[in-house]
């Protein structure tokens, strides 16, 4: 044995044991969430999400991520596809997962079930199933999980989420250090209270000098970046179910009477409005609205639209504010075909 | 492999279980083995460009001990494998896309040659620190190796391989090839720098990290809002840069190997020079005996040689205007306060209360890191010229609250300011002096306080190390 060991006192070795130990025990000691039966991993359910979609007894639900949140101006897109009452479940970069659950613990279980649900999405989304699973969105994505849920979230989740986190997080609950650091965020508000301005007013500074309009262009949409950075084999169209989610789409939509509409977003254009292609993207895409046909679904594309153009981006593949109204226009009338009853034309 | 991952515990108990286990020879393999494990987890092809890097230092050096009449040509030989990878890595495209734009303002328009090829991890730092012995050797500092095994190890040993501290053969390698020794006092102090690592990364690092994202997400901050992101970057790249290298040197110290200090509390610098020997100490002491000395040091074009260095330090960090803009910010206030201290005495540095020195420090250190951090020189240059009369009330009171968190924060950073001190008056090393049940219990408590302020404030948003890009 070459790493020998110095030879030290008995008690040395007692106290090197004791201060690995203690630590651990010291974990066991830390006050625990209080037992909720509906959270997943510490994380409670969206329920006021959940209420205030379902109290609208929608005929159609939007489910996405902040394609749609910055896409669709909801009470405008409303009142374009009376009498069609409609919903919104959103989550900002979540990806087929959440969407997946938004389907299964929402949509399908609003009573009644809508008619039809419309999912947005980017490119290879569906193929992407371990995307934005770890980390934070994976926490973000287990307040859509109801108990039970966990078994698809690991088997997504596979080898991809074997960080550090992991097993911190089995000691000590995310959402309980985030607790913590949100009372460490309070007293740095008290402590920027100096003078006579109000919390409230910090606060409220603090949402407009953060606004979405306010950030660089390019700095927040890694999800494209992911999207483009696929490898060959993820660009291939497949229903296997060890693959991707898009058998159990389809299982959960068809058990609660549910058409599904697929809607494949235009992604940031060049400076001439064409959106980044590929031969490989056009015969996923192909692929994937044929087998949604044979099943009932449709898939809506508005990926070739000439009015979409670079004018009405702001950052990656989001819109701008301004070009909010106008794009839920061409949306109300390109989604119109598909929609349980027709739109009244003069609803606007 | 990162440190903060299962898989590097997971790792980690292996490598330590077997260093127990074998002998040094097959220890020495094994530990080679696992670090190229470690480097290739993700990219094993980078693996393969460590070891060509290494065997041609590795051949350059003996070549030299054998054909001491062929020093010059090896040492040319070496340094142009080193820079020459470090270059096609980290430079071509930067150079490239300069070349063009420059054409393209003299009037000829030519598109970049542009490799896009992914900068492999720690290259600045090992390729460093292989050439730093070649150098030696050149020198006669030190002899040439024999063991290629054991060189190996030294230019890809795991702890210390992705982002330093660069290390010196003389230093390192030494302790590869003579028996190392595991001794429970200083495994207590490893564990406790290990976990000390990890709150400074995992707390510290990743509760400012959102906050400096955030600011210089914005288009066009006010002045309190921009100063207070730059402050909550300064407080992460210390504690993520520092973090890391405690977790280094507590890994390598429960394998019995010694590892250079890279920090000494920068926050306390009381002048720009004293910051560089506070501050990434590994690297300023490279420049120093490789660069600046070779230039001329202190006695010849002493200016140049210093403006040189720094520049050329930023230049190290990333192939990119704004650190070269923050190397030169860094040379230009070393010059600056020189001049100021060789000015009238009573008008010098040394007259002003050292407090007042360590914020006037601090301050400078901060604009410079407005430059390492903002990429975008349009930006950089908008940030500069944002006036402090142009921000409202309610902009000061947000800058305060941003500032006020990552402040939060950062607490333990200068809570362990003083500790360290407190410590030093008593001890030169803690874990041979402070022996005993009393103060066994200290650290025993001590090391909990840091394993719950790692469960409980941690951010789960945890991201790479800053320095794994360089």
């Amino acid at each position: 044995m070459i790493l020998q060991s110095v030879s030290r006192p008995a008690r040395e070795w007692l106290q090197f044991l004791l201060l690995l130990l203690v630590p651990l025990v010291c974990t066991l000691l830390l006050p625990r969430d209080p037992e909720d039966g509906s959270a997943v991993g510490g994380v409670a359910f969206e329920q006021e999400k959940y209420d205030d979609a379902a109290e609208k007894r929608p005929d159609v639900v939007f489910l996405g991520n902040s394609m749609l949140n910055t896409r669709a101006d909801r009470k405008l897109l409303a009142r374009l596809l009376a009498p069609n009452r409609i919903a919104f479940v959103t989550a900002g970069g979540s990806r087929s997962l959440v969407w997946y659950f938004m389907l299964k613990n929402f949509a399908a279980d609003f009573k009644p079930p809508p008619k039809l649900a419309v999912i947005f999405y980017r490119d290879f989304d569906f193929n992407v199933p371990d995307e934005a699973t770890g980390g934070k969105r994976g926490r973000e994505a287990r307040a859509f999980m109801r108990p039970g849920d966990e078994a698809l979230m690991a088997e997504i989740q596979g080898a991809e989420y074997n960080d550090v986190e992991s097993w911190l997080e089995a000691l000590e609950p995310e959402a309980y250090a985030r607790s913590r650091r949100e009372k460490l965020l309070g007293i740095a508000l008290s402590l920027a209270t100096v003078g006579r301005v109000s919390k409230l007013d910090i606060q409220a500074a603090h949402e407009v000098a953060f606004d979405f309009d306010k950030l660089r262009p390019g700095v927040m949409d890694a999800g494209g970046l992911a999207n483009d950075a696929l490898d060959l084999d993820r660009k291939i169209f497949t229903d296997d179910p060890q693959e991707n989610l898009l058998s159990r789409f389809h299982s959960v939509a068809a058990a609660h009477g549910i058409r599904l509409c697929f809607f494949r977003v235009k992604r940031r254009p060049d400076a001439a409005g064409l959106a980044p292609s590929s031969p490989e993207l056009t015969r996923y895409t192909a692929d994937l609205k044929a087998w949604l046909e044979e099943r009932g679904h449709v898939l809506v594309d508005e990926t070739d639209d000439p009015r979409l153009t670079l004018a009405l981006y702001h950052d990656g593949d989001h819109l701008a504010k301004f070009a909010m109204s106008d794009w839920t226009r061409i949306f109300a009338e390109r989604i119109g075909a598909v929609m349980p009853v027709p739109p009244a034309p003069a609803a606007e | 492999m990162v440190f903060h991952s299962a898989a590097y515990l997971v790792f980690f108990l292996i490598v330590f279980t077997a260093c127990r286990l074998l002998p040094l020879g097959p220890q020495n393999w094994f530990l080679l083995g696992a670090s190229l494990v470690f480097y290739g987890w993700v990219h094993p092809v980078w693996a393969g460009l460590l070891l060509f890097t290494s065997m041609v230092d590795f051949s350059a050096a003996r070549g030299m001990a054998r054909h001491p009449q062929h020093k010059r040509r090896l040492l040319i030989l070496s340094a142009v494998s080193n820079l020459g990878v470090l270059c096609t890595f980290k430079y071509f495209d930067f150079f490239s896309t300069a070349v063009a734009d420059a054409l393209g303002a003299a009037g000829w328009s030519v598109n970049p040659l542009l490799l896009g090829l992914a900068l492999p991890a720690g290259i600045s730092f090992y390729t460093f620190q292989s050439l730093s012995y070649v150098v030696d050797v050149y020198r006669g500092d030190i002899p040439a190796r024999r063991s290629l095994r054991d060189y190996l190890l030294f230019t890809s040993f795991f702890p210390q391989l992705v982002a330093g501290p660069i290390e010196r053969a003389g230093h390192l390698l030494s302790q590869i090839e003579r028996p190392r020794l595991f001794d429970v006092r200083i495994a207590r102090s490893a564990v406790l720098l290990i976990l000390w690592g990890f709150v400074k990364k995992l707390v510290i690092a990743d509760n400012a990290a959102p906050v400096a994202n955030r600011i210089f997400a914005l288009e066009s901050p006010s002045f309190p809002v921009l100063w207070a992101g730059v402050f909550a970057f300064g407080v992460q790249i210390y504690a993520d840069f520092s973090g890391y290298t405690d977790i280094a040197r507590g890994s390598a110290r429960l394998l019995g190997f010694d590892i250079c200090r890279n920090f000494n509390h920068p926050w306390l610098a009381d002048s720009p020079a004293n910051f560089w020997q506070r501050w990434h100490i590994s690297l300023s002491r490279w420049f120093r005996d490789y660069v600046y000395i070779p230039l001329g040091g202190n006695r010849h074009r002493h200016l140049r040689n210093l403006a040189l260095t720094f520049l050329l330090s930023g230049f190290w960090h990333g192939a990119a205007w704004n650190f070269i803009l923050w190397g030169a910010w860094h040379g230009l206030l070393l010059i600056a306060w020189q001049a100021w201290s060789r000015g009238p005495a009573r008008l010098g540095p040394e007259r002003l209360p050292r407090m007042f020195r360590i914020v006037l420090v601090f301050v400078l250190v901060h604009i410079g890191w407005l430059f390492f951090r903002e990429h975008s020189l349009p930006h950089l240059w908008r940030h500069l010229t944002t006036s402090p009369l142009a921000a409202s009330a309610t902009d000061w009171h947000l800058g305060l609250f941003c500032a006020a968190q990552v402040a939060l924060f950062a607490l333990p950073l200068a809570l362990h300011i003083a500790l360290d001190r407190w410590l030093v008056t008593r001890a030169a090393t803690t874990a041979r002096t402070f022996t005993g049940w009393r103060w066994s219990l200290a650290m025993t408590v001590l090391a909990a306080l840091l394993w719950c302020l790692l469960l409980l404030y941690r951010n789960p948003t945890t991201s790479d190390f800053i320095y794994f890009a360089f």
